[in-house]
């Protein structure tokens, strides 16, 4: 008997999560404060580093001091093995996942995440959320081009085509997990413009690196001239350190937004949804703003006012993954391989 | 022996299946032996392995065995030293290490090649990091101090007699050193190069942040590859790779056992007592101290003090004068301010001594059952400890996690689970260590205890253990100093209050913080020099 009211309790628990997910009556506040109450605790499983995270869970402490916040910070790639290892182990811990959402893709093809309401989805621009509600993004990853100000010393590219000039072999770098780059502009400008600016970008004498700490250091040291793909908001940080980079606003930019997703078997469904709402909402955002990310609340960032996104869609990535992968190796790692 | 098995049968149960994701289940296949053994890559992306890891360890070996040799074998002056100095680059995670050698060997800004062309007056730069020398050489020379301690432990406990019959006999120092010195030490040189050789096959960070844009590719970028860059993620291809690689290593296990199957004959330390001889060295003292400096100079201190500018400069920037003014200890307060750093620091601590006790005592119950008692299932007991050797740090986290997650057994995302992975991992340098010093302690003096009326376990206590102490003492250290570096296996394991500092370096790596990354590897390395002179000042009172 107990065995079997369990058990209906585990299949009740999905659809408990979906529906405070998405209840949207007056009074919603009060209900998931309430709910949050009796919860007390809520868990963060986020691609966000520690130090970037923390005046977020901070100030979300400091509004709602009834909830504690155990928060697992890590690399995109390693938080979402952790995440899938533990919830296929039955180990449901997480209520909130946030990371480039190629990686909430992998989880939402697992069954992993529920669909939700939340405010910030009437404000943000559509084209930046999901369609289906799975995720909203708190930050934006955004590729462009980065380069050492003492050894680039003219005018730096003002478009994508500039790249293919002769003054730019040998200067360029790019990192060799970067498909997304590339099938993002695929998808702009279609297959034939971009099959023909890859494979003779591809010929301007590529260096080619691992990791894109690695080429960030290299990026600053001088080891590398410039990179086409190395991410906004690191250069913007570390310019400001006094560092001789700088960087160009280009048109169009890669995006893999940092998405932020609830899991179906959140035990503290509440909490999570009042978190989602504070890291999205205006207050929220000027603390993510405030450690230097490209925050996506509209116009929190002035950079990106009229920047031209590519918001990556994951769903293109994932589909073809090995197809892209060759073709990445084909056009732009093959032909500058040294060996 | 469960410690052991779990991760094996975990492994190959995966590399019949395909990936299971997204509603598909895993299908049984052959598939993942036919895309490794089909695929022409895999041959060249072996041989490169297999260089890479046959030089580094052979470099390590020589580099590391001189000085070991010259340490406990000679008289020459500031020998003390070398112990404690050898140590520290041990702590040093690989990535850390590894980027200070590219700044000082990278053909465009390499310090050393700067200096070389100004002073020599060439018109190339001498030093290319990348390339496969380049990679040999980091690994290399990252590993001698590692072959130092653990020869030096060797030489030390090695009774002098037979080298002293030796150049009785007329023999020069290095015949003494190629028909003696060597041949009796040769289960010492064998099992460390054994090591060597698998943290070369398994090594993932100089490859990646050398060889990639060098061209080389190596059997790890490809695990890598399988599991990190894959969608699906392929475990099952990963797992092949990964056998491939144990079968390696296994067939060097095997040449190991062959070469040390005459278990007396390596015996050194017997009944009689003696004082180790030293060699005088004489006019050659400083030919021996120059070995020394220069050893020290290119092996530790250029890298460290390449790690120490890093960490008190705000971004990488040139050693120069004019950058002198730069200057700030910002990076070493920023470390600090990392939300959970303090319980990363604990943890660590007592984490590392807690399973560096548990392996030497293991290995020393282990190796006693297998040299000394001679049982008929200790061959295979003493293989069971050492095969973990073999599994690649990812493989021993994943089935580990993949385990407890099933277990009724609530350890999973604790401190007791980073335990057993530690101890899984590395058991074999504690039943190597204590082997090869047990091999070394002649029965007589056993069988003198015995006679006497000892039972096996007081033998043990009052006879074998002081005897192998101060080789142990050695082997306790470095376990600490592995175990603090230790990451693959612990990213799946670790949970919010089970941080360990490893997980903290990397993750500042990632944010591409890496001049707090180096503070962080600077006070490592501090924590770990005072570690090391306490357990001098320990050893030296028991002797």
């Amino acid at each position: 008997m107990m065995a079997v009211s369990f058990a209906a309790l585990a299949a009740a628990a999905p659809a408990g999560v979906e529906q405070v997910a998405n209840y949207k009556g007056k009074d919603r506040d009060q209900v998931l404060i309430e709910g949050a109450k009796k919860e007390g605790v809520l868990s963060v499983y986020s691609a966000m580093n520690a130090v970037d995270s923390k005046p977020l869970v901070d100030g979300f402490t400091k509004k709602y001091p009834f909830i504690k916040v155990d928060l697992f910070a890590g690399r995109g790639e390693d938080v979402v093995a952790r995440l899938m290892t533990e919830q296929k182990g039955r180990k449901f811990t997480a209520d909130t996942f946030d990371a480039p959402t190629i990686n909430v893709e992998k989880l939402r093809r697992e069954g992993l995440l529920v669909p939700y309401y939340t405010p910030a989805q009437d404000i943000y621009n559509k084209k930046h959320i999901d369609a289906n509600k799975y995720w909203v993004p708190i930050y934006h990853n955004i590729l462009t081009f980065v380069y050492n100000t003492n050894e680039i010393k003219d005018a730096p590219p003002k478009t994508w085509q500039d790249l293919l000039d002769p003054r730019w072999k040998g200067k360029l770098t790019v990192e060799d997990t970067d498909e997304v780059w590339v099938i993002n502009f695929y998808k702009a400008w279609g297959e034939a413009k971009a099959k023909d600016y890859f494979t003779r970008l591809g010929k301007q004498d590529l260096k080619i690196v691992h990791g894109h700490s690695v080429m960030q250091q290299m990026l600053i040291a001088g080891e590398v001239a410039s990179s086409p793909t190395q991410y906004l908001h690191q250069a913007i940080a570390d310019k400001k350190k006094g560092a001789p980079l700088n960087y160009v606003i280009m048109d169009p930019m890669v995006v893999g937004p940092e998405g932020m997703a609830l899991l179906k078997n959140a035990p503290h469904p509440h909490a999570a949804l009042l978190y989602i709402e504070y890291a999205t909402s205006k207050e929220g955002q000027a603390l993510i703003y405030g450690r230097g990310r490209n925050a996506a609340y509209p116009g929190m960032d002035p950079l990106l006012k009229d920047a031209d996104l590519l918001i990556d869609d994951p769903t293109l990535s994932l589909d073809n993954f090995e197809y892209w992968q060759k073709l990445y190796k084909d056009l732009l790692v093959v032909p500058n391989r040294r060996r | 022996m469960f410690i052991t098995l779990v991760p094996l049968l975990f492994l190959l149960y995966q590399t019949f299946f395909t990936p299971e994701y997204a509603g598909h289940a895993a299908v049984l296949t052959l598939k993942n032996y036919g895309d490794v053994f089909t695929d022409p890559a895999t041959y060249l992306v072996l041989k490169n392995s297999t260089q890479f890891a046959f030089g580094s360890s052979v470099l390590a070996l020589f580099v590391g065995g001189a000085m070991a040799w010259v340490t406990e074998r000679t008289r020459t002056p500031g020998r003390q030293w070398m112990y404690l100095v050898n140590m520290v680059p041990l702590i040093l995670p690989g990535i850390l290490q590894t980027m200070a050698w590219i700044f000082l060997l990278s053909p465009k800004i390499g310090l050393l090649n700067l200096l070389a062309t100004k002073a020599l007056f060439l018109d190339k730069p001498p030093f290319n990091v990348y390339s496969m020398g380049g990679m040999i050489w980091i690994q290399g020379i990252h590993w001698a101090p590692f072959a130092f301690i653990t020869l030096a432990g060797t030489f030390r406990a090695m009774n002098p007699d037979l080298e002293e019959a030796a150049t009785v006999s007329g023999a020069n120092l290095w015949h003494s050193l190629r028909l003696v010195t060597l041949p009796i030490n040769l289960p010492a040189i064998l099992s460390l190069f054994l090591i060597l050789l698998v943290r070369g096959l398994e090594n993932f960070v100089v490859p990646a942040v050398v060889g990639i844009p060098a061209g080389i590719d190596v059997f790890t970028s490809r695990i890598y590859e399988a599991v990190a860059k894959s969608y699906p993620a392929n475990l099952g291809l990963a797992s092949t790779y990964s056998i491939v690689l144990m079968i390696i290593t296994g067939i060097g296990l095997g040449l190991y056992y062959l070469a040390t199957r005459e278990g007396s004959s390596f015996a050194t330390i017997t009944g009689k007592g003696y004082r180790a001889r030293l060699i005088d060295v004489g006019k050659w003292r400083y030919a021996t101290i120059a070995i020394y400096v220069f050893y020290v100079l290119i092996a530790i201190l250029l890298p460290l003090i390449m790690l120490l500018w890093v960490s008190v400069t705000p971004y990488s920037m040139a050693i120069s004068g004019k950058n002198l003014h730069l200057i700030t200890f910002r990076n070493y307060v920023e470390v600090f301010n990392y939300p959970g750093v303090a319980n990363a620091m604990f943890n660590t601590i007592y984490l590392s001594l807690l399973a560096s006790l548990i392996i030497t005592l293991l290995g020393i119950m282990t190796s006693f059952i297998v040299v000394k008692m001679k049982l008929r299932g200790g061959r295979i007991l003493d293989v069971l400890g050492t095969m973990p050797l073999t599994f690649p740090g990812t493989v021993v986290g994943v089935a580990l996690a993949t385990l407890y997650l099933r277990l009724p057994v609530a350890i999973y995302g604790t401190v007791w689970i980073l335990l057993i992975a530690f101890v899984t991992r590395f058991l074999p340098y504690g039943v190597r260590a204590a082997n090869t010093s047990l091999l070394q302690v002649h029965a007589e003096l056993e069988e003198a205890a015995a006679i006497s009326g000892a039972s096996l376990v007081r033998t043990l206590v009052m006879i074998t253990l002081p005897v192998i102490l101060s080789g142990m003492v050695g082997t306790f250290i470095y376990i600490v100093t592995l175990i603090i570096r230790e990451f693959p296996s612990v990213v799946l394991l670790y949970g919010p209050q089970s941080r360990v500092i490893a997980v903290q370096l990397f993750e500042m790596w990632e944010s591409a913080v890496f001049n707090q990354a180096a503070a962080l590897g600077v006070l490592l390395i501090l924590f770990l020099s005072v570690l090391a002179l306490l357990m001098r000042r320990f050893q030296a009172k028991e002797s």
